[in-house]
């Protein structure tokens, strides 16, 4: 399988604080990668590594097989789109307006051109904001602009997606629609890596997840094999009930343990 | 609606400017009833070299400090950061009071802007190698503000140390900033410094665009935070720099054309900075229109008086809608 986007190595350190110890990681072309852990495990901080924002103090990141360095900024752009955590819009821009911020990398600037035009409203029917799209951003609730945000990102139209907590802040129903969206990208070729809190849906949609603790990758590989007894105890301080709903696995915390 | 806002703005420079050339203590109507008279040449003069420099001064000082203040609203993303937060303006009044006070001013004509300019150029790099482009902007904002602190207490001690009231008296007025008295010269000598600072901030317009969304967004979306802020720092430094050496230091627009344009061009950073330079123009175009009406004891009253008496019942305005509905 052809590796997009690979992180060898990285390691970061801010102010005294070690928060990436040599973590290395891989999301191959058609998989959808669940970058999980406790909070303040590292797993924004590698994400900002693998998008170029950060540099690491050891280790490298290619992307398409060049290291992330040799690219220019407009180049990784094109091939690489990433959702940071939060989800700050600082003018009251109209919906529309910052989903179509996600073709400036394409060199669109206030026009659009027909194929602009195409992505934009395509990312916006993905993640169901097309009826706000008049709307100022400000005015809507938090998970409507997480929409509209990762919907900006969806319209760049990378065959990389990076998305720090995408899901955060939606009801249920959004969250497994935007998931089935994100699976569906996959399974058309997409690379895309999600920061997810949610165990059960990390289990149910994801090919591959990547266990970080304290900075560290503690496990790797498919979610039978990462999100095992020992490891939920070891990074979440959890135990969790594991079944098969409608041949799909899940997975459902039931208490939390002593440590963690 | 945003076509008519640019025709609107048009308009209404076009037509600040005839007013502009037909206002003064020397009535227009005179002048064209004897304009084959005795006194042609003086009205000639007049027009041409008092009025229209003034004028054309008044729209790019005006459009200079709109330009400016929008570009550092987008680029701090904050609808109160003003033009001089960097310390140009303030280093620019430095620059002209050592002028003053060392007597080269009356020396020769133009060592007043030229030390001026001199002065914000040179605040703008102690503060932006003190930062360093890498730095937070908070960083930034904090050296621009211990700058700026240092050049009003410098102010302060050559205005102690003035060896008579007079200077005194003149550099006060100095600073109260005034477009009266100016000629083609100070025209010539801010234009160029205001044409490269101009260019450099359009060129970052795409980039304040992408910065809405912060710099992680920005910069995940090809544009370098460093750069742009390379950009946006020098190129308000030169335009402030430059319209505070020939005009003196005159607040309020910078703060106040961005917000009358942000809701007309929808608030996109990068239509703003052409709107609130247009808008910048026709407002310290009116509010020198104004001096030039409202003479008290045979002396114009001052620009930076008059922008700033209008300028803070605005943001009084803001304050009771921003109560009331957000930005």
């Amino acid at each position: 399988m052809v590796s997009l986007l690979e992180g060898r190595g990285l390691s970061l350190t801010l102010g005294k604080r070690q928060v990436i110890g040599q973590v290395s990681i891989s999301l191959t072309q058609g998989q959808l990668t669940g970058i999980i852990g406790c909070n303040g495990a590292g797993k924004s901080s590698l994400l900002s590594l693998l998008s170029g924002y950060r540099q690491p103090q050891a280790g490298e990141v290619l992307l398409g097989g060049s290291a992330l360095t040799q690219l220019t900024l407009t180049e990784r752009a094109k091939r690489l789109a990433f959702l940071p955590q939060g989800q700050v819009v600082h003018w009251p821009l109209s919906v529309e307006r910052v989903v179509a911020l996600g073709r400036l990398p394409h060199g669109s600037g206030m026009k659009l051109g027909a194929e602009d035009r195409a992505a934009v409203n395509q990312a916006m029917i993905w993640t169901n904001v097309s009826h706000l799209a008049a709307r100022n951003v400000n005015a809507l609730s938090g998970g409507e602009r997480g929409r509209v945000l990762l919907a900006r990102a969806l319209a760049t139209q990378t065959p990389v997606l990076l998305a720090d907590e995408p899901l955060a802040g939606l009801d249920p129903g959004c969250q497994l629609r935007l998931m089935d969206v994100l699976r569906g990208l996959a399974n058309d070729g997409m690379s895309i890596a999600l920061v997810l809190h949610d165990l059960d849906l990390a289990t149910r949609y994801c090919d591959r997840l990547c266990l970080l603790h304290q900075g560290r990758l503690l496990a790797e590989g498919s979610p039978e094999t990462v999100l095992t007894e020992n490891n939920l105890t070891c990074a979440f301080g959890i135990k969790a009930w594991h079944g098969v709903i409608d041949n799909r696995r899940c997975l459902v915390p039931i208490m939390a343990t002593a440590s963690g | 609606m945003s076509k008519l806002v640019w025709i609107g703005l048009g308009l209404l420079i076009m037509m600040l400017s005839v007013v502009s050339m037909l206002t003064g203590p020397v009535s227009i109507f005179d002048a064209v009833a004897d304009w084959r008279g005795d006194r042609s040449q003086e009205w000639s003069i007049i027009l041409w070299e008092i009025r229209a420099p003034r004028t054309v001064l008044g729209l790019l000082v005006g459009a200079a400090l709109g330009l400016a203040g929008a570009a550092m609203q987008g680029l701090l993303r904050n609808p109160l950061a003003e033009p001089g937060l960097l310390g140009a303006s303030s280093g620019a009044a430095l620059g002209a009071v050592v002028a003053l006070y060392s007597g080269l001013a009356a020396e020769f004509y133009l060592a007043l802007p030229l030390a001026g300019f001199c002065g914000a150029i040179l605040m703008s790099v102690i503060v932006i190698a003190l930062a360093g482009l890498q730095a937070e902007m908070t960083v930034i904002i904090l050296a621009g503000a211990a700058g700026s602190a240092l050049c009003a207490a410098l102010i302060a001690l050559v205005l102690n140390f003035s060896p008579n009231p007079n200077a005194g008296y003149e550099i006060m007025f100095w600073l109260m900033g005034s477009l009266a008295d100016r000629s083609w010269d100070e025209v010539y000598l801010a234009l160029p410094p205001m044409a490269v600072g101009a260019v450099l901030l359009l060129f970052a317009g795409k980039g304040l665009l992408a910065m809405s969304l912060g710099e992680e967004t920005a910069h995940s979306m090809g544009f370098s935070p460093a750069r742009l802020r390379a950009l946006v720092l020098i190129g308000s430094s030169l335009l402030v720099g430059s319209a505070v050496s020939v005009a003196g230091s005159i607040g309020f627009i910078g703060l106040v054309a961005p917000h009358l344009m942000r809701s007309a061009v929808m608030a996109d950073p990068r239509r703003l900075l052409p709107a609130a330079a247009l808008a910048g123009a026709a407002l310290l175009l009116s509010a020198d229109i104004g001096t030039r009406l409202l003479v008290t004891q045979g002396q114009e009253l001052k620009l930076g008086v008059l922008t700033a008496l209008f300028g803070s019942p605005f943001f009084f305005g803001l304050v009771l809608r921003l109560r009331s509905r957000g930005w």
